[in-house]
């Protein structure tokens, strides 16, 4: 970087966007100009590529290092106006809204790797999750990474077509007043509780790269990402759609394939209360390598095989050698509205368990 | 995979060249590893496929579709007298652990849905061109055919999404 003497250069900006109103030194002045507030700052979309030549001493952007010689004053304004973005970024909630301004930050720590937004929960209920991932699957454009340590009260979760007849001992579930829910992914039953750990990928079907948009690649390319997760560990691998230790189910899995994105989730069972299981019967479609062995013989506990902040932190890990990412806070989400989306997994009503129990008597 | 492919190409191109009539039911099938591709439809990027007869067109997904997604357990379907847009999901199938949209290839208005499906999804995977159809629908724009690839055309295209991951 090799500075003059001279005066502020007048060279304007050469892309096709206005000059922003941003911090200039003064002219005539061998001070600073006050600095407008950052509130008024647009976001600045090429503040990586342009060069200083074009922009330095006029607009916000850092100069390139090998380019130009930059006055003084001109290098100040850059730095000035550079911070000023990077502080707009952390405050200003239309960041969350798919500008490339907000890029700035994740870009600079991991260029090259796509960005993921990661969102982490402790115990949030499990139909608010599953109705924030719907909302992700069908309305956004990024990809995300959801992780919710543990959900409140025990609850069923069905898939998409689960039959409660089949797979719940109703009398049970009504008796017990556990709340049943099906969700709008595929796949199995499952009954969760502040036990489960519950980790989601949502992704572009260009995030990951040579991966087809079908349910075994996706579901091979979450295998060897948790196989990082637990190396060494348990002798883990993916068996049937399942995430097992040995011929133990510990993690299930299910997805939901869009046009042009794909969601999968997995319920991982960091420990399980031995009551609850009571509640499902033995599916009608189970894996082979299940050897029609009862729930508490077919499942195990990861507990027993890693500490749950552990394992947290290494699947945050691994998704990071993939993807740059970057905190979300749930308010940064737009709410859903009626008029805007409305998710498919629900509450089943009494009355309907009530009516698949009497379907299954007759 | 190489071997594979010229496999794929070669049985494809057979079976084009000997499929001349959309009626002919597609019985034979070097290998299930192959995609079928039939002569006389049209289909769509997103793997689904379009038979116009008339003034009504039978929709479906395709072989290669079926394939890839695994056994069929679950087919949502719209209902008759429903709108159907080109591009736009109406209906999805579950297979293993996933549900999948179904896009329709042209816009229209639904006149009638497989009811078998819901008996029997399997058909989808057994039969994706004959028995495996999903829905019938009026097409409002024609028009919409002349954007979708032809035999040949989609052939390649699924040579080249499978060969490029």
């Amino acid at each position: 970087l090799v500075t003059t003497a001279s005066r502020p250069s007048s060279r304007r900006c050469t892309c096709s966007r206005p000059p922003l109103p941003s911090h200039a030194p003064a002219p005539g002045r061998r001070f600073l100009a006050r600095r407008p507030s950052f509130r008024h700052f647009p976001a600045c979309h090429h503040i990586l590529s342009i060069t200083a030549a074009a922009c330095c001493t006029d607009s916000c952007s850092l100069p390139t290092l090998l380019q130009v010689k930059y006055d003084l004053y001109g290098v100040r304004s850059c730095v000035i106006n550079a911070l000023a973005y990077l502080a707009q970024g952390k405050e200003n909630p239309n960041w969350n809204s798919g500008s490339d301004s907000k890029m700035l930050i994740p870009q600079t720590k991991n260029i090259g790797l796509p960005l993921m937004n990661l969102m982490r929960f402790k115990g949030l209920p499990i139909l608010q999750q599953l109705h924030i991932e719907e909302q992700l699957l069908r309305t956004s454009s990024e990809n995300w990474c959801i992780v919710n340590d543990g959900t409140n009260d025990p609850t069923i979760v069905m898939g998409v077509s689960g039959k409660p007849a089949e797979l719940l001992e109703i009398e049970s579930v009504l008796d017990d007043q556990v709340p049943v829910i099906r969700r709008f992914t595929g796949g199995g039953t499952v009954i969760v509780d502040h036990g489960t750990v519950f980790v989601t990928f949502i992704c572009n079907k260009e995030a990951v790269p040579n991966l087809q948009p079908y349910p075994r690649p996706i579901m091979s390319w979450s295998s060897s990402l948790y196989s990082k997760v637990f190396q060494g560990i348990g002798d883990f691998h993916l068996r049937e759609n399942d995430y097992v230790f040995g011929n133990h189910k510990f993690g299930g899995n299910a997805q939901s394939i869009t046009k042009n994105r794909w969601i999968h989730h997995t319920s991982f069972l960091w420990d399980f209360n031995v009551q609850n299981m009571s509640y499902l019967k033995h599916p009608k479609r189970a894996p082979a390598y299940r050897s029609a062995r009862s729930h508490l013989d077919f499942i195990c506990r990861m507990k027993d095989y890693m500490p749950r902040s552990t394992f947290m932190d290494k699947t945050v890990e691994a998704t990071e050698t993939q993807f740059s990412l970057r905190p979300i806070q749930l308010e940064a989400i737009r709410t859903c509205s009626e008029a805007e989306f409305c998710p498919s997994s629900r509450f089943l009503t009494n009355e309907e368990l009530e009516a698949a129990a009497v379907a299954l008597q007759s | 995979m190489a071997l594979r492919m010229w496999a794929s190409s070669t049985a494809n191109a057979l079976k084009i060249s000997c499929s001349s009539k959309p009626n002919v039911s597609l019985a034979f099938s070097l290998s299930r590893c192959f995609s079928t591709v039939l002569d006389g439809l049209k289909y769509a990027n997103s793997h689904e496929w379009v038979k116009h007869e008339g003034p009504v067109a039978t929709i479906g997904i395709t072989d290669h579709a079926q394939d890839h997604l695994g056994e069929v357990v679950f087919v949502e379907l719209p209902e008759p007298g429903g709108a159907v847009s080109q591009g736009k999901g109406f209906g999805a199938v579950e297979s293993v652990k996933a549900t999948s949209d179904i896009n329709s290839p042209i816009s229209g208005e639904v006149v009638e849905v497989n009811s078998k499906l819901s008996e029997t999804p399997g058909l989808i995977n057994s039969s994706p061109y004959e028995d495996g159809w999903m829905i019938k629908v009026k097409p409002s724009s024609p028009s919409e055919l002349e954007s979708l690839m032809g035999p040949k055309e989609y052939t390649k295209f699924c040579e080249e999404e499978d060969a490029s991951h």
